[in-house]
């Protein structure tokens, strides 16, 4: 389904044509980007343009918006570099380690982009169909047919909305958790670090007869 | 100016970084409800001159040592300002023209502290230049000046704009989207859930231009700003609400864009604003920008139907006389990076159209189908559809199939076009698989305070102050994780999770996948079998 795997310079289409060159463009241009999900909401461009900037030229910056999102969702962004090659070293890069933009500690994810992602992209060359649509009414012959794909499909789009819920559920349990187990590490530290400062540490070493090796 | 000096004080918006010891940069202050940007066009007060110099914002720095806040100014030139023989190449009565003052010698620019910043001016960009967006007629008419062309000190000539893009910057010289309003209805090339990039970055972040609300903030005689609301597309407006900013309100620092003119009278008006906007409009053509601008982000989104944003009716279309206002384009702002040649849909618009029920989600749309054919498909078959925006879906998470969301100009029409998904199945051609319609309101505030899985930063507030400073750069920048702390911990968690999740997820699009194909089979045999049965 991808039409990025097609080898469009087989095509034997006259050079000048405008289309062809404008999709080739645009496949190229999806070579040379990626997509990072799980961003901050916060997220501004400068941010992005810096943390990226170390894998290479970053040429643009499109930080999507779901308007069904809720405020705190988070975002994803489409970065465009300047060769395929650093696209490609970025979305290693931050998938092998945990790459952090704005916030600790829930990493970032990079997937290199596919045609796809691009629901604005110009049209396939070839493709000299027009898209009709048509209205299949109770009585008409796909009647069946279409209505049975219909009913799946809706079932299927509940399905998928449950899921997300789930998903997002998860998350936010994570989160929780992690929030949880951040203020105990806090407040163990603090103790440590209070025990120190009162010298209670030293007490307790000269008590017991050890030796404290402390600042 | 007349006001309580207590009351307007200047407060810096967002900072640049910079190594600078001496100065701290900064790509915009708040002053007196309002948020002056970088590159914006102000009034400076001069006793001598009684209209006051022009000029543009070019750096906004803070001196560290003594605090002193400080501009960069680089002035506009009126057509009496420049030598006389020039004279011949410019027309001096009344003329709104401006000349972009340019060059090494005196006279281009000057360091000015913050306070002689009188107001902000309207002065549009006319050049033909394709990185320009040139106003219309009637903005133009609007607009306080326009300019075109500059004035070289050095050589004392004149000439176009081109040759100092390059040195200065497009984003300097060009008019930015929230001046000028396109006044069309949307074009669907325009979806900011497309993924369109842009060839050049604007200075400042996100910035997106509103088409067919406009904005202002007065100021009247008493110094008292004068803010209405405005609803609607097309040109009944609708005043939502009317805000009236008492001049002795001392602004919050610390939230300057809520607060702002969320004061105690708000008045409700059901048609134009007559008395309180004329007493107001003294001046002619002042100018001003919506209040909620800054630089943090979502916020805008969600209290976008609180009233926290600043317009203006125009008193030509209520057909007042009186001074001529001049409207402006609102800017909204919201985390879209944008390009300065697509100015975007506000998302704002949407959001108030899905409070109001217009607008239906469809789903199952096949991966291959571009925004271009849904648009046109969409356009042509349902009646009353204004917009349709393709929400790009694909990631790690999504399923295969595409999303759509479809705007309609009224409620009835959106419940109409629902009926008809319902009663009746729309395919495209060359897909299988019908479309599917939901109606759907606007997103919920969800019950979580913050973005999942972001420690807030005030966790570390008691310990000291280096360790502050050490987690503060972790926070506010990137990097990647140190396997030896107890976040790179954390991070793997995460990851794990998703990989957990990613696997469930690609288990239901088997299985879904699996349904579909079963369906097909068996309709396959049922339609063999008629055909046997018939035969």
């Amino acid at each position: 389904m991808a039409p990025s795997a097609e080898p469009s310079s087989s095509e034997k289409k006259p050079p000048s044509s405008n289309a062809f060159s404008e999709y080739q463009k645009f496949e190229e241009k999806v070579k040379r980007s990626l997509l990072l999900e799980d961003v901050t909401p916060q997220v501004t461009v400068p941010m992005i343009q810096t943390a990226l900037g170390q894998f290479g030229t970053v040429i643009s910056i499109d930080i999507l918006n779901n308007p069904l999102d809720s405020k705190f969702a988070a975002k994803r962004v489409m970065v465009e570099m300047k060769n395929p090659r650093e696209a490609a070293h970025a979305v290693k890069e931050i998938q092998e380690r945990p790459f952090m933009i704005k916030g600790v500690p829930r990493p970032v994810r990079a997937i290199a982009a596919v045609t796809t992602m691009f629901p604005d992209r110009p049209q396939k060359p070839n493709n000299n169909t027009k898209r009709t649509c048509e209205w299949v009414k109770p009585g008409d012959p796909g009647w069946d047919k279409c209505n049975e794909f219909k009913q799946l499909a809706k079932r299927h789009a509940q399905e998928a909305a449950y899921l997300m819920e789930a998903i997002r559920k998860e998350e936010e349990k994570l989160a929780q958790e992690q929030e949880e187990k951040l203020k105990e590490n806090i407040k163990k530290l603090d103790e440590i670090h209070n025990c120190i400062k009162e010298k209670i540490i030293h007490r307790l070493s000269r008590y017991y007869g050890l030796k404290f090796e402390g600042e | 100016m007349d006001n309580n000096p207590s009351s307007t004080e200047i407060t810096w918006g967002k900072a640049k970084a910079s190594s600078n010891k001496e100065k701290k940069f900064y790509t915009s202050f708040f002053w007196d409800n309002e948020e002056f940007f970088l590159y914006d066009n102000v009034i400076v007060y001069d006793d001598k001159v009684p209209d006051g110099h022009v000029a543009k914002i070019m750096k906004l720095w803070e001196d560290i040592s003594s605090g002193t806040m400080m501009a960069l100014l680089r002035w506009f030139l009126k057509p009496l300002e420049l030598p006389s023989h020039l004279h011949s190449q410019v027309s001096i009565e009344n003329s709104k023209e401006l000349f972009l003052a340019f060059g090494k010698g005196k006279g281009v620019s000057n360091e000015n502290r913050l306070d002689c910043i009188e107001r902000k001016c309207k002065v549009l960009c006319t050049s033909t230049d394709s990185r320009n967006k040139p106003p219309s007629k009637d903005e133009l008419e609007a607009a306080d000046y326009f300019y075109n062309r500059i004035y070289n000190v050095d050589l004392r000539k004149l000439s176009n704009l081109g040759g100092i893009v390059k040195i200065l910057g497009e984003h300097v010289l060009f008019n930015k989207p929230e001046w000028i309003s396109t006044g069309q209805p949307l074009k669907c090339k325009q979806n900011p859930g497309s993924g369109s990039t842009m060839s050049q970055q604007p200075v400042e972040g996100d910035i997106l231009s509103l088409s067919d609300s406009t904005t202002k903030g007065l100021r009247g005689m008493q110094g008292q700003s004068v803010c209405l609301k405005r609803s609607f597309k097309d040109d009944n407006f609708s005043v939502k609400r009317a805000n009236i900013a008492e001049s002795d309100d001392k602004l919050t620092e610390s939230q300057p864009m809520l607060q702002a003119t969320l004061s105690k009278d708000t008045v409700h008006l059901s048609s134009g604003p007559s008395g309180i906007v004329q007493d107001a409009l003294e001046r002619s053509s002042p100018s001003g920008q919506p209040l909620t601008r800054s630089a943090s982000t979502k916020e805008n989104e969600q209290e976008f139907s609180k009233a926290s944003e600043a317009y203006i009716m125009n008193e030509n279309s209520l057909g007042q006389p009186g001074p001529a206002l001049a409207t402006l384009a609102l800017s909204k702002q919201i985390h879209r990076q944008d390009s300065i040649q697509h100015p975007k849909i506000q998302s704002s618009d949407l959001i108030e159209s899905l409070s109001n029920g217009r607008v239906l989600l469809i789903q199952n749309v096949d991966p291959s189908i571009t925004l271009k054919d849904m648009n046109d498909l969409m356009k042509s078959t349902l009646d009353g559809c204004s917009d349709v925006r393709m929400l790009q879906q694909t990631g790690s998470l999504f399923t295969q199939a595409g999303e759509a969301l479809l705007v309609f100009e009224t409620e009835d029409l959106a419940n109409k076009a629902f009926q008809q998904f319902e009663d009746s199945c729309l395919i495209i051609s060359g897909c299988i698989s019908p479309l599917i319609a939901s109606k759907i309101g606007p997103p919920g505030p969800g019950n979580i305070a913050r973005f999942p899985g972001h420690f807030p930063l005030d966790n570390f507030k008691s310990w000291s102050q280096r360790q502050e400073d050490v987690m503060k750069k972790y926070f506010n920048i990137f990097h990647f994780s140190d396997p030896k702390t107890v976040e790179f911990e954390m991070a793997t968690e995460w990851r794990n999770l998703h990989k957990f999740l990613a696997t469930c997820w690609e288990i239901l699009c088997k299985e879904q996948a699996r349904d579909r194909d079963l369906c097909m089979s068996t309709l396959k045999k049922r339609t063999l079998r008629s055909a046997n049965t018939r035969s």
